[in-house]
C-alpha cells in the first residue's frame, strides 16, 4: 500500500472518529431516552377491526380507570406487600381478560386510562393499548408516556414504557402530551429515570356543535415537595382554557381526596416503610380539588360523598381489604346524568368484582353534551 | 496491461520488506488483534482486560476490577506470521454466578429482580484472529467466533438486556452466539494512537425475533513511553432488544500501567 493511500485511509478514520463524537456528545444527553419535550404529539392507535360508534356524541358513557399495568393483584415490591417485578405473558394476558370483561360490561364511548403499558419488561411488552383496543368496541386511542426508558437500572425494573390513555368509539384528534413538572426532591439521576407525568388531551373528532375535548391525568402520588399540587393545578388551568367554548371531559387518578374526606391519613393498607413508595396522609390536601367540584360537574355529587365516604372509594393496595380512599375521578362541564355516577367497587356496585382486577376501581358516569 | 486487483491484491500483501517479527510481541497491543504482549511485560488496566506476556506469543488477560464478582481469564495465543500477517486463537473463560447474583439486587443498579433464582452458568468464549499492517504505523485486524453458556436451569432467568451487557450475556439464552469484528489501529501523530472496531453479535434469543448487537468502538490513547497510557473511548451499541432496536452509548477514560 502507498503512503498516499494510508494517508487517505488515516484520514478518513480521522473523519469519522470526529463525527461520530460529536453525534455522540449530542444524543448522549439523554442516553437512555426518558425526556420529552413541554408539549409532544400523543401517540395515536386504532383497533384492528372497526366497530361502528354510536350515531350521536352528545351522551357519553365515560370510564375512568387506574389498571395497574395489567398486573391485577399480583404482590410487587413497590406495594409492600410481596417482591415481585416482573410478570409472566401468561400473568399479564390473565389479568387483561379481567380488565377487559370489565370494560366490556359496562361499554363505554370514552374510556380513560392510567398506567397502561405498551413496551415494558415488567408486563411482558405486551402492547396492551393495542390489545385492549382489539378485544373492546372501542376503535380509536392515544397514548401518552408517563415513565419511559429504555432501561430502568433499578431494582430489575429494565425497559418500560407506561403512560396515560384515552380510548373512544369516536375518532380522536388534536391529541397532546403536555408534561408536567418533576419532583424536585429527587437526586438528578433518580429524576432521570423516574415517572414524567402527563396531562394527555384529545378532541372527539365530531360534529355536535361544539367541540368535545377529553383530558387525562395521573397526578404524582409520592413527592413530598408540592410537585402533587402543581400537577393538579396545572391541570386545572389547562381545564379552564380548554373548556373555553367547548366541552371537556376531565378525567383522571388525581391521587388526593375530595373535599370533606372523612379519614385522610393513617390508612391501614399503606405498609411500606420505605418513604419512596408512602402516599398515606392527605390530611395537607383537602382544598385541593376545591376550584375542580366549584366550577365543574364531578361524576359524584359533593354532597353524597360528603354524607357517606364509602361507597366512592376507588383504591386500596390490599387485595385482601377493601376500596378505603376515593382518588379517581370524572369532572365535566356538561351535564351529569343524575345518578349515573358510579364507582365500580364490587357485585352490589357494578355487577362484578374488581378487586382482583387492580389497585383502583372504575369510575363511570353518564355526560350530555347539550 | 493493467494487473488485474486480485494481482494487485497479492503484490501488495507479499511485497512486503516488514519482517514478520514486527507483528509478533507488541507493547501496548490492542486487544482485538492477533498480536501480543511481549514475554515478561504486564499491562494493567483499570478498566480495560490486563494482560501478562506468558511467552511472546501467548498471553494471558484478565479484567482486575471486575475479577471477584466475575472471576475470568483470557489466553490468546499467536500461532501464526506471514509477512505482514499474524494470526492468533484466543479463548476465554468466565464463571457468570457471582455477577449475576451481584445484579439481583433491589434499588439502584438492581439489573435482575431481587428474587431471581439464579443458576450455575460459566461461559466460554473462543474466537479467530489475523492482523494485517498495512502500512508501517496501521494495522487491520477481523476476527471471527462464538460464545456458548452452560448452565444450570434457569427458567424464570429474566434476560439480561442492558445495553452493552446485552450480547455479552446472551449466551445464557440462546445455544450459541456467533460474533466477529473488524479493527484498525495506528499511530495518529507522536505518541497519539488510535483504535476503531467495529463488532457484531447474532443473537437467536427465544424472546427477540431477529435479535442482533452492533458495537462500534472509537478510542484515543496517550502514550508517556512503555510505561504509561491514558486512554478516551467511545463505543456505541446499536441493537434489537424487547423493546425494538435502540442505540446507546458509553464513554469512558482508562489509565493503563505497562511493566
Amino acid at each position: 500500500m502507498s503512503d498516499s493511500q494510508g494517508i487517505r485511509i488515516l484520514r478518513a478514520i480521522r473523519a469519522m472518529m470526529v463525527s461520530l463524537l460529536g453525534v455522540a456528545t449530542l444524543i448522549a444527553c439523554d442516553p437512555f431516552h426518558t425526556t420529552f419535550d413541554a408539549v409532544e404529539d400523543a401517540k395515536f392507535y386504532r383497533a384492528s377491526q372497526l366497530t361502528p360508534p354510536p350515531s350521536s356524541a352528545d351522551r357519553l358513557l365515560v370510564m375512568n380507570y387506574n389498571v395497574k399495568f395489567g398486573g391485577g393483584r399480583i404482590d410487587f415490591f413497590f406495594d409492600c406487600f410481596g417482591d415481585r417485578v416482573l410478570m409472566k405473558k401468561s400473568e399479564v394476558m390473565a389479568n387483561l381478560e379481567g380488565l377487559v370483561t370489565k370494560i366490556n360490561q359496562v361499554d363505554p364511548d370514552i374510556l380513560v386510562l392510567q398506567e397502561v403499558d405498551i413496551n415494558s419488561k415488567r408486563a411482558a411488552y405486551v402492547d396492551q393499548m393495542q390489545w385492549l383496543l382489539d378485544h373492546t368496541r372501542l376503535n380509536y386511542g392515544v397514548y401518552a408516556s408517563q415513565w419511559k426508558a429504555d432501561y430502568v437500572p433499578s431494582d430489575g425494573i429494565g425497559p418500560v414504557d407506561s403512560g396515560n390513555a384515552i380510548l373512544s368509539k369516536f375518532p380522536l384528534a388534536e391529541a397532546e402530551r403536555i408534561a408536567l413538572s418533576l419532583r424536585t426532591d429527587q437526586s438528578w439521576l433518580e429524576r432521570y429515570f423516574y415517572l414524567r407525568r402527563n396531562i394527555l388531551r384529545a378532541r372527539l373528532d365530531v360534529s355536535i356543535g361544539r367541540s368535545v375535548y377529553i383530558l387525562a391525568i395521573h397526578a404524582e402520588a409520592y413527592a413530598k415537595d408540592g410537585t402533587k399540587k402543581q400537577h393538579i393545578d396545572r391541570f386545572i388551568e389547562e381545564l379552564d382554557t380548554t373548556s373555553q367554548g367547548a366541552w371537556v371531559v376531565a378525567c383522571g387518578d388525581f391521587n388526593t381526596l375530595p373535599p370533606g374526606t372523612l379519614k385522610t391519613s393513617g390508612f391501614p393498607d399503606s405498609v411500606c416503610t420505605n418513604q419512596d413508595f408512602i402516599a398515606d396522609d392527605y390530611s395537607a390536601e383537602t382544598t385541593w380539588l376545591d376550584h375542580l367540584y366549584d366550577r365543574y360537574t364531578p361524576e359524584i355529587p359533593l354532597a353524597d360523598y360528603q354524607a357517606d365516604n364509602s361507597p366512592y372509594f376507588s383504591h386500596t393496595t390490599d387485595k385482601n381489604g377493601f376500596w378505603n380512599r376515593k382518588l379517581d375521578y370524572i369532572f365535566t362541564n356538561g351535564t351529569v346524568v343524575p345518578g349515573s355516577g358510579l364507582v365500580h367497587q364490587d357485585p352490589t356496585h357494578g355487577g362484578m368484582d374488581t378487586m382482583p382486577l387492580s389497585d383502583h376501581a372504575p369510575v363511570t358516569v353518564e355526560i350530555e353534551l347539550k | 496491461m493493467r494487473p488485474r486487483p486480485a494481482v494487485s491484491l497479492l503484490f501488495v500483501l507479499l511485497a512486503s520488506h516488514r519482517s514478520a517479527q514486527a507483528l509478533s510481541a507488541t507493547p501496548w497491543a490492542p486487544t482485538n488483534t492477533a498480536l501480543t504482549v511481549p514475554q515478561g511485560r504486564y499491562e494493567v488496566a483499570l478498566l480495560a482486560s490486563s494482560r501478562y506476556g506468558l511467552r511472546d506469543n501467548l498471553e494471558l488477560a484478565w479484567q482486575p476490577l471486575s475479577f471477584f464478582f466475575l472471576p475470568q481469564a483470557e489466553l490468546k495465543f499467536r500461532f501464526g506470521e506471514l509477512s505482514r500477517f499474524a494470526f492468533a486463537a484466543r479463548g476465554r473463560l468466565a464463571y457468570l454466578t457471582p455477577f449475576l447474583q451481584t445484579l439481583a439486587k433491589s434499588g439502584a443498579l438492581g439489573l435482575l429482580p431481587a428474587n431471581t433464582h439464579v443458576p450455575q452458568a460459566v461461559e466460554l468464549d473462543t474466537d479467530g484472529l489475523a492482523s494485517w499492517l498495512f502500512t508501517d504505523q496501521h494495522t487491520a485486524s477481523v476476527w471471527v467466533g462464538f460464545a456458548v453458556a452452560p448452565h444450570g436451569a434457569s427458567d424464570d432467568l429474566p434476560l439480561l438486556d442492558f445495553p452493552f451487557l446485552y450480547p455479552r450475556f446472551a449466551p445464557l439464552y440462546a445455544t450459541i452466539v456467533p460474533r466477529g469484528g473488524i479493527a484498525f489501529d495506528g499511530k495518529i501523530v507522536g505518541p497519539l494512537f488510535y483504535e476503531v472496531d467495529l463488532r457484531a453479535y447474532l443473537l437467536a434469543l427465544a424472546e427477540v425475533q431477529g435479535a442482533f448487537a452492533v458495537e462500534q468502538g472509537l478510542s484515543v490513547e496517550y502514550r508517556f513511553g512503555s510505561h504509561l497510557a491514558v486512554e478516551l473511548a467511545l463505543r456505541t451499541s446499536y441493537a434489537r432488544y424487547p423493546i425494538g432496536i435502540r442505540t446507546h452509548f458509553l464513554p469512558f477514560a482508562d489509565l493503563k500501567i505497562g511493566l
